[in-house]
């Protein structure tokens, strides 16, 4: 082992300074939410934002959890998450490593990959495909229209490529098949990346909002974010020029969730996804593909 | 090689694209029924009890509903659907979605040919007249005169759904009295020895000490005269004169003139100017929302806001906690340039059911979905809101378990929505008239109470409800191009009040704003506002 | 020759056949529907029957006397988010990559991925609460004896506060690529450059931002199909009526014309349009990347 010099120990103190306030930067917000979701209503209008609860208490929560509804949800988004993760995966690293490697016509499927990346046909023929392909009102509808996006091939498919081609000329000589180096080679060595991809992936389906309200006519297939924008509706986006007084004195009549079950539903909404890190977090270490040339 | 491939593609495409909306056509033509059926639930209980004869009744009908609610959505296999289905003898879907995605998902169906038996729609926008002009609704004129309830709707109304002579939709019932309007701490006002506000110059020193001078009596300086929002939500509008979007003042031709440009809007914009000044609203009102108004207002933070009758209850149980002294009071309208001395009355309806234009080969269906609305429709006095009423039992689901009868008002937990038949067609009951709604005799806060009586008081005033002459017309040029002019408008305004521009460009403001189109929309206006013999009217 | 090539390539054939369905019906069949920016959509005419108007919607879209500010607007933004949001992905990655403690490490790294799960509500709430003339911030500066800044009200606040929003919510989170790709270094590198006496910044500039080219590149020429591209939700929530100027964008305008309901024909052609400009950019991008010796997007 080598000495630190001096200016190696403020390199890493200063790094480590700057990571620890961007991180209380970032956590602040959270904390912020935690406050209001754990606070009565009443404080919450009394005293505005709080650096902690004056009274914890669980009201906000309770009244999430006592939906029917939102506890069904969790279900549908489940089984949408995990199941469209596992499809979006498959097909996209299988797709990936094809174009990854030199087979004639690679350049034409790529670029049919990068137009879709820009053109779309827009809401309703892609309704119309997804209808008369029989997906309305299945949850298919919500896993298998995205199961490729254009941006994760492109970049699976460069990591792809930055694996070695010596390894894969030793695979052939040893008389591996296709198949072997996909799955024994490829896939174990880009861990890191599919890692990465199954998070995008997977948050992808876990907020599912729009896409289940318009192919899925059956409620109680509802995902997760729809039933909770129902108990909140947060914001009112879709405020466009004009609304008329009916409707704005309609709207106000609904929309008076309390902001304490607001962010009690945002957190409810969004811990159980972010639980997800941790475990793939560890295939990101570094390393992994070392071991294997080497081997 | 990549030429061939990409014709080959467009070819495949097109022909697709071809047989798919082709195949739409023949799906949802022959019965539409047909195409609804799929998962029909446990109904099949129901049809046991149909009795069988020639009764056109007797026929279990296929219908289907799309709509985007404000409310919570039900269960779609609810208890309360299932009372529908052996009421009506109907197998009823209900395909509810959020008010916010409503919108979207119905341009979708309508595009895609996917219209169901019969949708609800926000109002007679130009997406509404578009698909009306283009043989999307059933017209319904030969069939309103055999349901007793839409009698009741009065002309103004039918008027405005009215395309080409056709009558494509059933408005729903709203007030046209209790708008929101400006709403006054009459407690503050007592307790600093203040008159009630008539002038704007009256008003300014109100707001001046309900900032200053401690009204809440907690030795803080934590209080505002009023709040405002973003876009200019609560205008501070003393009186129908005064509001934006009225149109109650001429020009020299003899014009009727959008309010936002009169000259009683210019004293109102300069008041709020000396009022922003002054520091009696909050410094950061262009980026607040209307949520942060109601919270600083109904928590005790300000002296004068503007809602509706009889308001919120969840908003009036805050203001309760946080002074149980509060006193609410609807601010009486001033007297306008235009020599008025009125509130601004609503349209009388808001939102309205449209029927698939391909029943008109299947009158048995129209009838039956004609007479589900005019059942949910009827209305129930106030009286008789109660378990002994059989059709309001009926309605919400049975007493105990749809809802519960407090002191003889009846209560609607969140947690029986899908018991009560009312969550899957939520139509206002049409009233006779505003007042046989009672709508004070609903509130049980009794700040709540105390308001909605006086506010009520004041709405019947005879000439207090000023009636918009724009609500007989329909104009293309108001309903689109007036819009974005006036978001226009109210920036400019915006910059005015907080010193970014000063009053002297007022009339520069409403020269670009009659060059660029408002002149156009002005002329369109009058000229159906005359076709129609539509005048301002004081009810 | 070629038949031979393509055989021998069988089971790789094999693996793109299922993407290429997928392209091909879900992706390219709907691209029907892009006929509709020619036309005036009727939903009882259907796309094929529906009449011909040939570039009316397109020219609608530079209808607005504005349209020469909300292009500049929408490019101000994006120039803003190339420069600035886009490095700090890189930097914090590189950070983290310095870290030893894979504990800290860890921590660091789930902690600043938290905020891609805050909605855009919540967001500008926090921002609105921390900025406003009474904000934090503010009393903070009147504390110390500046001047108030009015940041919410400020045209000239306004495109950086989006830009610094989006960073604050998204840098964590595009640090994960960037992690991925970091963790195929080669250790060995490093180990046989310390031996050759290279110091921290030299394994930076020569060992690990070298590897990260490739991807970097990618993310660039990707970047520039969406240039136009601004979002609607975040902007929306933090314009007013003082800053509407400077804050609408392309994307807004079309929004809030409200014409996404009802007129679908423009909102198609408006799309088209952006796909287009896209394309020209991602194509130029792309070649320009092959010039310096990457590999490109296809």
């Amino acid at each position: 082992m080598y000495r630190k010099s001096l200016s190696e120990k403020t390199f890493d103190g200063s790094i480590i300074l700057l990571l620890v306030l961007t991180s209380l930067l970032m956590l602040f917000p959270f904390y912020y939410m935690i406050v209001i979701s754990f606070s009565s209503y009443d404080d919450y209008m009394r005293h505005g934002v709080m650096l902690w609860p004056k009274q914890w208490v669980l009201d906000a929560y309770r009244s999430i959890f006592e939906s029917r509804a939102f506890v069904r949800s969790i279900g549908s988004t489940v089984f949408v998450t995990v199941a469209g993760t596992l499809v979006d995966l498959i097909m996209t690293s299988s797709m990936a490593y094809a174009l990854s490697r030199d087979i004639p016509g690679r350049k034409f499927f790529n670029m049919m990959v990068v137009f879709t990346f820009l053109f779309g046909g827009g809401m309703i023929p892609t309704y119309l495909i997804i209808k008369s392909t029989g997906l309305i009102d299945t949850y298919w509808a919500l896993i298998v229209p995205g199961c490729i996006s254009a941006f994760n091939l492109i970049i699976i498919r460069q990591f792809f490529r930055g694996i070695p081609n010596e390894l894969n000329d030793a695979a052939l000589i040893d008389g591996a098949s296709e198949v072997k180096i996909f799955v024994l080679i490829v896939l174990p060595l880009s861990k890191p990346v599919l890692a990465a991809f199954s998070l995008f992936y997977a948050v992808g389906h876990w907020n599912t909002f729009f896409d289940a309200i318009l192919y899925l006519n059956d409620s109680t297939k509802w995902t997760l974010q729809v039933v909770l924008r129902q108990l909140v509706i947060l914001g009112n986006v879709s405020d466009t020029l004009h609304q008329s007084p009916e409707a704005r004195m309609t709207q106000l009549e609904h929309q008076t969730p309390p902001e304490t079950i607001g962010m009690a539903a945002v957190l409810v909404a969004t811990i159980p996804i972010l639980l997800l890190y941790p475990f793939l977090q560890k295939h990101f270490a570094k390393g992994v593909m070392l071991g294997s040339i080497k081997g | 090689m990549k030429k061939k491939n990409a014709s080959l593609l467009l070819m495949l495409s097109l022909s697709l694209g071809v047989t798919a909306c082709s195949a739409n056509k023949e799906e949802t033509q022959p019965t539409s029924s047909s195409a609804s059926t799929g998962t029909a639930p446990a109904a099949s209980s129901a049809s046991a009890t149909a009795s069988p004869s020639a009764d056109p009744a007797a026929k279990k009908l296929d219908i289907s509903l799309f709509e985007g609610v404000w409310s919570a959505i039900p269960d779609p296999n609810g208890a309360g659907i299932q009372a529908i289905n052996e009421k009506f003898n109907v197998n009823f879907k209900a395909n509810l979605v959020p008010f916010d995605q409503g919108g979207q998902k119905m341009a979708v169906l309508m595009a895609s040919g996917d219209m169901p038996d019969f949708v609800g729609l926000g109002g007679a926008d130009p997406s509404y007249l578009k698909w009306a002009k283009q043989g999307a609704f059933l017209p319904l004129n030969d069939y309103i005169d055999k349901y007793p309830v839409l009698q009741l709707i009065p002309k103004t109304a039918w008027d405005s759904v009215t395309v080409d002579g056709n009558i494509y939709a059933i408005p729903r019932f709203f007030t046209t009295k209790y708008r929101n309007v400006p709403i006054i701490r009459k407690d503050w006002l007592d307790k600093l020895n203040l008159q009630m506000p008539t002038t704007y110059e009256e008003l300014l020193n109100v707001a001046k000490a309900f900032t200053f001078n401690d009204p809440d009596g907690n030795g803080k300086d934590d209080t505002y005269g009023f709040v405002m929002a973003n876009g200019l939500d609560n205008e501070m509008a003393m009186g129908s004169g005064f509001y934006s979007d009225t149109w109650s003042m001429k020009n020299d031709k003899g014009q009727y003139l959008p309010g936002i440009i009169t000259d009683a809007s210019k004293q109102r914009i300069q008041f709020l100017r000396d009022a922003f000044k002054a520091g009696v609203v909050p410094k950061d009102w262009p980026v607040l929302t209307y949520k942060d108004n109601r919270t600083t207002f109904y928590s005790g933070k300000a002296g004068i806001y503007y809602d509706g009758t009889p308001g919120n209850k969840g908003l009036f149980d805050q203001l309760l906690k946080a002074d149980p002294n509060a006193v609410v009071e609807t601010i009486p309208p001033f007297k306008a340039p235009d020599g008025s001395q009125a509130l601004p009355g609503l349209s009388g309806w808001y939102q309205m059911y449209s029927l698939n234009g391909k029943l008109k080969n299947d009158p048995d269906k129209v009838d039956r979905i004609l007479s589900m609305i005019n059942y949910f429709a009827t209305f129930i006095p106030p009286e008789q809101q109660n378990e002994n009423n059989p059709d309001f039992d009926w309605k919400n689901g049975g007493v105990g378990k749809g809802y519960t009868m407090e002191n003889g008002v009846a209560d609607y937990p969140e947690a029986s929505l899908s018991l009560r038949p009312k969550s899957y067609l939520e139509i206002a009951e049409w009233a006779p008239s505003d007042e046989a709604l009672q709508v004070e005799k609903k509130a049980i806060n009794p700040i709540q109470k105390a308001y909605a009586e006086k506010s009520v008081k004041l709405w019947s005033t005879p000439g207090m409800t000023y009636i918009n002459p724009v609500f007989s017309i329909h104009s293309d040029l108001y309903d689109t191009k007036f819009w974005e002019l006036n978001t226009k408008l109210i920036d400019e305004q915006t910059k005015m009040i907080v010193g970014n521009t000063s009053m002297d460009n007022w009339d520069k403001m409403v020269q670009d704003f009659l060059k660029n189109g408002g002149q156009d929309v002005i002329d369109e206006v009058n000229q159906k506002m005359q076709e129609a013999g539509a005048e301002p009217v004081y009810k | 020759m070629y038949i031979a090539k393509v055989w021998k390539y069988r089971f790789l054939y094999l693996l793109l056949l299922p993407g290429l369905i997928y392209f091909i019906v879900y992706k390219y069949l709907p691209m029907f529907g892009l006929v509709i920016a020619f036309k005036d959509y009727s939903a009882f005419q259907g796309f094929m029957d529906s009449p011909w108007v040939g570039l009316r919607h397109f020219r609608t879209i530079f209808d607005s006397p504005d349209m020469v500010r909300i292009f500049f607007n929408t490019l101000y933004l994006n120039a803003l988010q190339l420069l600035f949001a886009f490095p700090a992905g890189i930097v914090m990655a590189l950070m983290l990559n310095e870290v030893k403690n894979t504990v800290f490490k860890r921590t660091v790294q789930s902690i600043v991925y938290l905020p891609h799960f805050v909605s855009w509500i919540v967001v500008v709430s926090i921002a609105l609460t921390v900025l406003g003339s009474e904000g934090i911030l503010n009393s903070l500066l009147e504390a110390l004896g500046f001047q108030p800044i009015n940041f919410l009200t400020s045209p000239n606040w306004f495109m950086p506060l989006i830009t610094l929003e989006g960073m604050w919510k998204e840098t964590g989170w595009g640090t994960i690529i960037f992690l991925a790709a970091l963790s195929g270094i080669n250790p060995n590198l490093y180990e046989a450059a310390v031996i050759d006496g290279g110091n921290r910044w030299q394994l930076i500039r020569f060992i690990t931002l070298p590897s990260l080219r490739g991807t970097i590149a990618i993310l660039l020429i990707l970047q520039m199909g969406h240039v136009l591209d601004t979002g609607i939700e975040q902007i929306l929530l933090m314009v007013n009526s003082l800053t509407k100027g400077v804050g609408t964008t392309l994307d807004l305008y079309v929004f809030q014309k409200g014409i996404e309901g009802a007129d679908y024909s423009f909102a198609t052609a408006f799309g088209l349009f952006k796909s287009l400009i896209g394309l020209v950019l991602i194509l130029g991008a792309n070649r320009l990347a092959k010039k310096v010796g990457e590999e490109g997007v296809f």
